[in-house]
């Protein structure tokens, strides 16, 4: 993976003539759907990408760039093709378990890993980020499974990985759970001795 | 994961078998040679050879008991001094209301002394200083101290501050050493000495371990540390990258780093290490990534490894051989440590020493606590699963075992064994017996002769509907079949105790003049359905999912008053969150301990009255100590910042709408945000001048 530096001018005198040089502001931005497979701000176009891996893929992990210039985006044809793809994410479901990312993840929630089912994104939120996400590890304890993903694996699990975010109730609806329904005899304990409830601290 | 199961799981096999192959140098290279066969996840729930024994009534003459005669406040403020002429008043009490409860024999009767702390760490209790996390090797965290007291803890005050850098859950303990007071941190794990002859108590150094971010990744539940022991001038503690380190603590500069295991085994450090003589005792967390647990002594002087025993596997491995002299039956035979589990399964097999080690100089015996066995789903491990969930008792020299008992055989809920072992001496059907205390994870208040091995007690502290008590001829607990997973695969309702048990590794303390047990713990169940897994080395080992919920009441954590001589509750406080912090007593007549919405509080040792309390920033989860300071005053500190299994959704900022995140305890704290935000900062209090 390369990740593609611009000389500084070049990329603000380009900023000039390119209408999609407005600040989007945020990190949705790198994952826009008007991106197309081979758009970008950089200083050249790179090649269509037709291969059905993303290996050449560009991608920046920020949607800032110095003089008001748009970051590399590019998505590969797999990237697009796995995205929203009910099947693909089917797949990368069952993947998700088998990789154990679930062990970590969980349903999305997080747990050693964080919560993906979130609107936050610390790699990125583009089918390419979280594919490179997977693919070659993270610092802060992400590891790298490149060994285990091949071709278009990777983004059958980005896309199932980026359906957790989406249609999820509100965080507002999430109630605490109901107190464990057990026989008075498993809980008989809770009869001895004296029993205190504080002044309920806090609240 | 509801269709094809043995196809998916012969995947997951093909995915660790492919990386072993393709990539030797990559995180996974460590894919087991041995794999979880298919042959390995046979459903079959073992039959259990104990369960023909006799039940013993546990909890049934408990219940009945009325509530103690306990002294009033009044009581207490009519005794000048609180301390030991309070506590025998108690004990006479205790006495006659004891003649309702002879209908269990385990109960004693004849018991007229309250249990003491041995010799060799009593001698310790009226020291200045605090050294160590358990206050002495006994772990009984019950200090002579009684400057303040059940009086005027009323006016405890502030005293100084300091901020430890990191807003991630802070499970040590304060140290104070020579004027000194040193302070772990969670990951990065600094080290950092204060200067308590100083106005304000200014940093004096820091030490931070060098060590890879990437250990984050691999850290069950929170990048805790649970602290530091002080030796030979110093400091040593563990870095969550499986090394152990030793400071000059007069320098801050390191003395020596013992490199010990790899976080690319999904192996880290959280334990506080225990002195033995000239000996740490160090082991390894990572019971829910398939590592293979250990225990280490290392040389206090250089650091070199002096001897290691596994959990599983060989007899050799173990440290099993002539010495080895279990009381129960089904520990004796060859290499059960590998018999246990199907085959080859113990490579992977969990069973870390991550929690508290006591160490009895007396009988030259540690005594480790043994963590859960891996996955979690236990339908793929048929068999006892020895030595995981459990403790043994160690030759503090060479590493030998003496013996051995199992608080969870065949483990299904993630019930570990490395709770507290306190060393305390009681008397027991007239006879003075060395015992070792245990508020077990699986609900049950263990008593163990120390020099043998053998269960005299274990009665239920917490909610159960897991088991139905522990057979006291063969030590097993008797599970409850039909709440055991099966080949149905369904979800299994409200287990109780949920998978951090009755209480996790938050320590007690017991206080020889009141003859009770302060014991820090939580009220929860869970739902489980066991899901398949297969062993990738440097990912989680599981295979269940899990939602917690509060357990019976609503409450979900309580600090309990436990008399040992009745073994029975003397009194319970309930609170909204589980008491995930440590505590400690004092001849004061006063006990301290945190909770996770930030209040620390003091409560009367003798009545459990609330004397006193402090808001502070974050929740608390970290072990309360106390000392003398340079001005000649006592002094009460402990460190807030929310974490650890419990506060993940805190400090990892976990989505509440996922119930299973953090292994499922998400679903039993979506309201902790609510109450408290992270953080990280050491509190000193002391009575005004």
């Amino acid at each position: 993976m390369t990740y593609r530096v611009f000389p500084f001018v070049l990329a603000i005198s380009l900023c000039l003539g390119v209408a999609g040089c407005s600040d989007q502001g945020d990190e949705e931005n790198a994952d826009n759907s008007a991106q197309s497979d081979t758009q970008s701000a950089g200083s050249e176009n790179p090649p269509p990408l037709d291969q059905p891996s993303g290996g050449d893929v560009e991608i920046s992990l920020v949607s800032i760039a110095p003089g008001g210039g748009k970051p590399v985006d590019q998505q590969s044809a797999a990237a697009k093709a796995a995205k929203g793809n009910p099947q693909a994410i089917e797949i990368g479901r069952q993947l998700f378990t088998s990789f154990n990312c679930n062990g970590c993840h969980f349903n999305g929630g997080g747990g050693m890993g964080p919560a993906l089912m979130d609107d936050k994104w610390i790699y990125g939120s583009s089918m390419e980020n979280i594919a490179s996400s997977i693919r070659e590890g993270r610092p802060n304890g992400m590891p790298s499974f490149r060994a285990m993903v091949e071709g278009d694996t990777v983004y059958k699990l980005a896309a199932y990985v980026k359906s957790l975010s989406e249609n999820t109730k509100p965080r507002s609806d999430v109630k605490l759970a109901e107190p464990a329904s057990i026989s008075e005899k498993a809980a008989a304990k809770d009869d001895e001795g004296e029993i205190k409830s504080p002044e309920e601290s806090g609240r | 994961m509801k269709t094809r199961p043995s196809s998916r799981h012969a995947f997951a096999v093909l995915v660790a078998t492919f990386v072993l192959a393709t990539s030797p140098t990559a995180a996974f290279a460590q894919a087991t040679d041995d794999p979880p066969a298919d042959d390995a996840a046979a459903p079959d729930v073992p039959a259990d050879p104990a369960a023909t024994g006799p039940q013993p009534a546990v909890g049934d003459s408990v219940k009945q008991l009325q509530p103690d005669s306990a002294p009033s406040p009044t009581a207490s403020d009519e005794t000048p001094p609180p301390g030991n002429e309070k506590g025998d008043e108690t004990s006479q009490d205790d006495e006659t209301s004891q003649d309702d409860e002879i209908s269990q024999d385990h109960v004693s009767s004849s018991a007229t002394e309250k249990p003491q702390i041995p010799d060799f760490a009593a001698e310790r209790t009226d020291e200045s200083d605090w050294t160590m996390p358990g206050k002495t090797t006994a772990l009984t965290r019950f200090s002579k101290l009684d400057e303040i007291n059940d009086k005027n803890v009323k006016d405890l005050k502030l005293a100084f501050t300091f901020s430890l850098g990191v807003n991630r859950g802070q499970e040590s303990a304060p140290l104070v050493v020579n004027d000194t007071l040193y302070v772990v941190t969670a990951y990065p794990n600094h080290l950092y000495a204060l200067d308590l002859t100083k106005e304000g108590a200014p940093l004096k150094w820091s030490y931070t371990p060098d060590q890879p971010l990437a250990a984050q990744g691999v850290a069950c539940c929170d990048v805790v540390n649970r602290g530091a022991v002080y030796s030979d001038g110093k400091i040593i503690y563990n870095t969550l990258n499986d090394t152990t380190v030793a400071v000059d603590a007069e320098t801050g500069k390191e003395a020596w780093r013992t490199k010990l295991g790899r976080i690319q085994e999904g192996m880290t450090m959280t334990m506080a290490p225990t002195l033995a003589g000239d000996k740490v005792i160090v082991g390894n967390s990572g019971g829910e990534m398939g590592i293979r647990g250990w225990v280490k002594a290392l040389d206090v002087a250089t650091g070199k490894v002096v001897w290691t025993a596994n959990s599983t596997g060989p007899d050799e491995d173990v440290k099993i051989g002539e010495r080895f002299k279990p009381f129960y039956d089904q520990y004796k035979g060859k290499d059960l440590g590998v018999k246990s589990w199907p085959a080859g399964m113990w490579k992977n097999s969990g069973g870390g020493a991550w929690g508290w080690v006591s160490y009895d100089p007396e009988l030259n015996l540690v005594y480790t606590g043994i963590g859960n066995p891996g996955p979690w789903n236990s339908s793929m491990r048929p068999g006892d699963n020895l030595w995981a969930a459990g403790v043994f008792a160690r030759d503090a020299d060479t590493g030998e075992a003496v013996w051995y008992y199992q608080t969870s055989h065949h483990d299904w809920n993630d019930y570990d064994g490395v709770n507290e072992y306190m060393i305390l001496d009681m008397e027991w059907k007239g006879e003075k017996r060395k015992v070792l205390v245990h508020p077990g994870r699986t609900g049950y208040m263990y008593i163990l002769d120390r020099e043998t091995g053998e269960v005299l007690s274990a009665e239920p502290f917490g909610a159960i509907t897991t088991s139905d008590g522990v057979d006291l001829k063969t030590g097993r607990i008797q599970w409850v079949k039909d709440k055991m997973p099966d080949d149905t695969g369904r979800v299994k309702k409200d287990l109780c105790p949920a998978a951090p048990g009755a209480k996790d590794w938050q320590p007690s303390a017991y206080s020889p003049d009141t003859g009770l047990l302060y014991v820090p713990h939580q009220n929860l169940c869970m739902d489980l359905k066991e899901t398949e897994v297969g062993y990738i080395a440097g990912t989680p080992f599981v295979g269940a999912e899990v939602r917690m919920k509060p357990g019976p009441g609503g409450h979900r954590g309580e600090f309990t008053a436990w008399d040992l001589t009745k073994q029975k509750a003397k009194w319970t406080l309930k609170e909204r969150f589980p008491v995930w912090s440590g505590t400690v007593v004092t001849a004061g007549n006063v006990v301290f301990y945190g909770t996770m919405d930030g209040w620390f509080k003091a409560l009367n040792a003798t009545t459990g009255d609330e004397l006193w309390k402090f808001k502070t920033s974050s929740g608390i989860i970290s072990q309360p100590t106390t000392w003398r300071g340079p001005d000649g005053h006592q002094y009460i500190g402990v460190l807030d910042g929310v974490g650890g299994w419990s506060g993940a959704i805190v400090a990892g900022n976990l989505d509440p709408r996922d119930g299973t995140a953090a292994l499922g305890f998400v679903n039993a704290m979506t309201d902790l945000p609510d109450y408290t935000t992270a953080g990280g900062t050491l509190y000193a209090f002391k009575l005004p001048d």
